[in-house]
């Protein structure tokens, strides 16, 4: 669609209107939206008129915003069904396309902004409807700014409109305040969108995060399989906010990354409440995963190296002496011993390596866990994440609850990063874990989340409905659809609009963030140009106390570092 | 000068009867005829031959003739006794040299004579293409039979072509909304 020239000069509200309109409100519903009639002469055919993009209208009183959510081929004669004009007939056919037979959009007002409103006045939701006879345009780039803020600190540049240039931006404050998603069908886009909204939640400067990284592609480098090159993760981008761990240091080596720590685990921070929680992937029985209990009863914190050191006979005799069944101990230890394998679990409790992330955290660092080689194993990256969380949870309910109670300042807020998120949140287990906590008591203890996922139908209805904004590249699972648009407004209508995003970089974006929903292209990332602007507001942006504990030398030095690096 | 055909002889607001000059005289079908001074405009709708007195019927006359034309050479008496009239709607009239397209206040007296028009006020009445309703909705059985014949020589007048009717198509999709197949049927009588 052209942004036309031509303008028709302003309309009292300071807006220009440019071009032609598309068309006029003929009928709608607030519930439903409002149609507009494409315009019969006007120079758009509806081949022009894409699903998903942003129009506005123009009322009597209000300027409305919306996307458009369908297109219909409508008629004025339903016999142009039956018996439509012969086709080597030029005359007929024009006339009648656009008079009796014509394009009808379905618009979602979403937003209104009163006429006349001074500049800077932002659009609230819409709590009517556009009049009759409305003309509706394409939107401008003003329109756009009005509605999404131009980027500055606090307004993170995320993509731009359908076929547009501009700018959508998202309210970082409003983003971090709630957890978040981030949904899509494999190769669509999610991991490089998460990336943006990783360094957008770097430059709105009130969150920390923590990114359990799956597939190690956030923090030094990532892959970008289509293009065939590398991407620079967030460590290169802002070595001074970012701190990297790992749980494989050999495989990050490989990749050129240097590791501020390795991440080690001891057996005796396993809880029974980890296994629990693997007991699908682990194919235990209820029995077989509740016997870690009893077992660590038994035994201790050190239960689980305990048990591990039975063998054969011991094992029976050991069921028998705390009553489970027999067959269920030894299906537990069968896949207990798998754990062995790996090598950053170790003997002892000198580890803390949670303890470790969270210093990293209160001094305002942004922390990504790479798995390394353990990535490609569910289990190893559902125990870590599980573990890691639940103790820096724990934490972060003390320090708060001491900060109620005047003991000490709020701990920093925190936004865990998750990957396959179903498996921890799905309904059967997500009752216990400490995500679905995290997920329900919303920021009660400054700890939000960002789910990664591409089966967000797995994912507990509950917590889904607890998420603030949601991010949705391409679905195509009717389950997953109706997960992701569960409880949103207007859901029924962003279905057509979801079904229809391009299999890559676009993506549907509703809920707090922004003011209303829209379907960006998503922002470039990886070019030198895309580093050079994602880097730039950061280094104005982030307040100067950012890197708490940092001397003013040190503060010194790191600036002059990035001024060359 | 324009070629007189005739001259008035019935009138009300909406349709005017003319008598032609010449038996047969009748300008075709679906003409723009102009009637008086200032004129009003007027389109042929409907042209009939009939006996003058219409107590006295017409009797076959051809049994013994082998053609059309001996008949009437015969029977010289049949050019006194028949006349060819004419109904056309009125579609507009000119007021202050512009050309409108409206009923006239009053419609033109009897006797007033009717010529037709020339080639020049067609053009530039119909530049505008409202008149056409007044055909469409005359109520006559023949509308669309009229409406398919003005197109047709309008637009063999005009330089557009197609160009022409689609305008014209455009101005009677709006009129006929709910019935392509009318439409249809007249775009297309209109370029046979
Ligand atoms: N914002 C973007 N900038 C540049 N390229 C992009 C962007 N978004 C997506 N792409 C392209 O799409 C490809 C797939 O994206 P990505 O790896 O993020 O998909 P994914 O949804 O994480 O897939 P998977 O589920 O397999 O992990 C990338 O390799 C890249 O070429
Ligand atoms: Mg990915």
């Amino acid at each position: 669609m052209t942004n036309g020239f031509s303008p028709y000069g302003t309309n009292g509200d300071g807006f220009l209107h440019r071009g032609t309109p598309l068309g006029t409100v003929v009928g709608g519903s607030l519930s439903d939206g409002v149609e507009i009639r494409l315009n019969p002469s006007g120079e758009t055919v509806i081949e022009d008129v894409k699903v998903g993009t942003f129009v506005t209208i123009q009322g009597k009183r209000y300027r409305f915003f919306g996307v458009i959510t369908d297109l219909e081929l409508a008629n004025s004669d339903s016999r142009i069904r039956h018996s439509p004009p012969d086709s080597d007939d030029p005359v007929l056919l024009e006339v009648m396309s656009g008079t009796m037979a014509y394009g009808v959009l379905s618009v979602m007002p979403s937003l209104a902004l009163p006429l006349g409103s001074a500049g800077g006045v932002s659009p609230s939701a819409a709590k009517t409807v556009p009049s009759h006879f409305s003309p509706s345009y394409s939107a401008t780039d003003d329109d756009v700014a009005s509605v999404f803020g131009r980027e500055d600190d606090q307004h993170f540049w995320i993509g731009s409109p359908l076929d547009m240039d501009t700018r959508v931006c998202l309210d970082l404050d409003n983003l971090v305040r709630r957890s978040f998603g981030v949904f899509g069908k494999s190769g669509t886009g999610k991991t490089f969108l998460t990336r943006l909204l990783l360094v957008g939640v770097l430059q709105g400067g009130t969150a920390s995060s923590l990114i359990f990284d799956m597939h190690s592609e956030y923090g030094w480098s990532g892959q970008d399989t289509d293009r065939n090159r590398h991407v620079k993760g967030l460590k290169q981008l802002f070595p001074s906010y970012v701190s990297t761990f790992t749980l494989d240091a050999e495989s990050s080596r490989r990749r050129g990354s240097s590791p501020d720590e390795v991440v080690s685990i001891g057996y005796s921070e396993i809880e029974p409440e980890d296994i629990e929680l693997l007991k699908d992937n682990l194919s235990l029985s209820d029995v077989a995963a509740a016997a870690c209990f009893n077992l660590q009863q038994r035994f201790g914190g050190d239960w689980m190296s305990q048990f591990l050191t039975h063998q054969g006979q011991g094992i029976g005799d050991l069921a028998d002496d705390l009553g489970v069944n027999r067959a269920a101990l030894g299906a537990l230890h069968n896949r207990l011993s798998r754990f062995r394998r790996y090598p950053f679990l170790e003997e002892g409790d000198r580890h803390n390596a949670a303890a470790k992330i969270i210093e990293h955290l209160e001094r305002g660092k942004h922390v990504v866990l790479e798995f390394g080689r353990y990535g490609r194993d569910l289990n190893a990256y559902i125990l870590v994440s599980n573990l890691l969380t639940r103790r820096i949870h724990e934490r972060y309910v003390a320090l708060k609850e001491a900060a109620e109670g005047g003991g000490g300042k709020d701990p920093r807020p925190l936004v865990i990063v998750i990957e396959e998120a179903h498996r921890f949140l799905n309904p059967s287990i997500s009752s216990q874990t400490t995500f679905a906590n995290i997920a329900r008591e919303l920021r009660k203890y400054n700890v939000t989340l960002m789910i990664i996922d591409q089966r967000p139908g797995g994912i507990d209805s509950e917590v889904m409905s607890q998420l603030g904004t949601r991010f949705t590249c391409a679905l195509d699972n009717e389950r997953d659809i109706d997960a992701v648009l569960s409880g949103a407004a207007g859901s029924r209508q962003l279905r057509g609009v979801l079904a229809r995003l391009e299999d890559k970089q676009q993506a549907l974006i509703f809920g707090h963030a922004v003011p209303m929903p829209v379907v960006v292209h998503t922002r470039e990332y990886g070019t030198p140009e895309s580093y050079a602007s994602l880097t730039r507001n950061v280094k104005a942006g982030l307040p100067d106390d950012l890197l708490e504990g940092e001397t003013s030398e040190e503060r010194l030095e790191r600036q002059i570092d990035e001024l060359f690096s | 000068m324009s070629q007189r055909v005739g001259e008035i002889i019935g009138a009300d607001s909406r349709v005017l009867t003319v008598q032609c000059y010449e038996l047969y005289g009748a300008p075709p079908l679906g003409t723009f005829l102009s009637v008086g001074e200032p004129p009003v405009l007027a389109i042929v709708q409907c042209i009939r031959t009939e006996p003058l007195d219409p107590s006295r019927p017409v009797l076959a006359r051809g049994r013994d003739f082998d053609t059309l034309d001996d008949i009437y050479r015969e029977n010289p008496q049949l050019e006194r006794l028949l006349t060819t009239r004419l109904d056309a709607l009125i579609v507009g009239y000119e007021s202050d040299g512009r050309l409108v397209q409206l009923l006239p206040p009053v419609p033109p007296a009897i006797h007033a004579f009717v010529s037709i028009c020339p080639p020049a006020t067609v053009a530039r009445f119909t530049d505008n293409l409202e008149f056409t309703r007044f055909l469409l909705n005359s109520g006559s059985p023949m509308a669309d039979e009229v409406m398919v014949a003005c197109l047709r020589t309008v637009s063999s007048n005009r330089s557009e072509g197609d160009e022409f009717l689609r305008r014209a198509g455009q101005i009677l999709s709006k009129e006929m909304v709910g019935d392509s197949a009318r439409l249809s049927s007249i775009l297309r009588r209109a370029r046979l």
